[in-house]
């Protein structure tokens, strides 16, 4: 392993957050915006979205953690919003199934100003090219031919 | 092969966050960036890591996504815990412990232990680049600093080092990017 060279750095010096406002109304935003600014334009972001204690229960589902990361990458989406010029920021789900999902949960797909939530992809039954895009589209969400408009 | 008709870029924003999307739905990202190339996408508690492990699976995407496409991606801000257990030869017999490895852009990767007093972590380890998944909980284990049995200890750590197929040194050379471990 690596000597830590880096140990008595100041890039070190940042705290663990201590709790999950903090993750993503500083730290998880500065990081991406610093990024951002580097000319890096494939991010990642990767945090516990419920409490441990959540995460583990058998009352969780990936309904749940989805809502939650939902909700967190709205706030984290309204800082890059809030920057002077006014960007626009889009959140995207896999498909418009998951999208319709979330419109009954929330009742908009637009959870803030300059915020909207959209789909990745066509809904499979609209985007088949033939029948057995459309039974594999049922039975699997695996991409054998991926397309764009 | 890419064609046209089924990833729907919103050419309008500024800034993509993808959420939910499993495995599966990861080439959909990638022909999303091949579309719109200059348009950032964060990727927002996706699990890569996890995703990793299933390419190459049947009705998984290939080992070849992660080389192309999902090693450039930069982890800018990454807290990612985990829980062990570690068997001694004298009571209490089992041992658990959690550590978490936690990285925000620029900074390097720090590999903290949970004191377990009040969610405290220690700092045992920082380094340049992301660690192999085994050698954080090697760091992690090492910070315990339990004097155990040296038999049983070699025995769980096996004769071979085990990184997963990602993060074979070897095979670097594949990758598109070493952003995603740096």
């Amino acid at each position: 392993m690596e000597a830590s060279a880096y140990s008595s750095s100041r890039l070190f010096a940042l705290p663990l957050p201590s709790c999950r406002r903090t993750c993503t109304h500083d730290q998880a935003y500065n990081a991406a915006a610093a990024a951002l600014a580097d000319g890096h334009k494939l991010l990642e972001i990767e945090f516990p979205p419920l409490a441990a204690a959540d995460m583990a229960s058998q009352a969780s589902s990936a309904n749940s953690i989805g809502a939650a990361n939902l909700r967190l990458a709205t706030d984290v989406a309204k800082y890059f919003t809030r920057e002077g010029d006014g960007k626009k920021v889009v959140i995207l789900v896999p498909d418009k199934d998951e999208l319709d999902l979330i419109e009954d949960g929330i009742g908009t797909l637009e959870p803030a100003e300059n915020v909207t939530v959209r789909a990745v992809r066509a809904r499979s039954a609209e985007s088949a090219e033939n029948m057995a895009d459309l039974i594999l589209g049922i039975f699997s969400r695996a991409s054998k031919c991926v397309s764009y408009r | 092969m890419i064609t046209r008709g089924k990833v729907l870029p919103v050419y309008s924003s500024d800034l993509y966050i993808a959420v939910i999307s499993s495995g599966q739905e990861l080439p959909d990202l990638e022909a999303l960036h091949e579309a719109d190339p200059e348009k950032p996408i964060i990727f927002f508690n996706l699990n890569l890591e996890t995703h990793r492990g299933d390419l190459g699976l049947p009705a998984f995407p290939s080992k070849d996504l992660h080389y192309r496409f999902l090693s450039r991606i930069k982890p800018v801000y990454l807290l990612r815990t985990r829980q062990y257990a570690q068997t001694l030869s004298r009571p209490p017999f089992i041992l658990n412990y959690q550590g978490a490895l936690f990285r925000t852009y620029p900074g390097g990767y720090q590999c903290l232990l949970d004191t377990g007093t009040n969610g405290r972590y220690r700092r045992v380890d920082a380094l340049k680049g992301r660690p192999p998944l085994s050698g954080f909980k090697q760091v992690i284990t090492e910070a315990l600093a339990v004097d155990d049995n040296k038999l049983l200890e070699s025995l769980r750590k096996g004769a071979f080092v085990q990184r997963t197929w990602w993060e074979r040194e070897k095979d670097f050379g594949k990758e598109a990017s070493d952003n995603w471990r740096t």
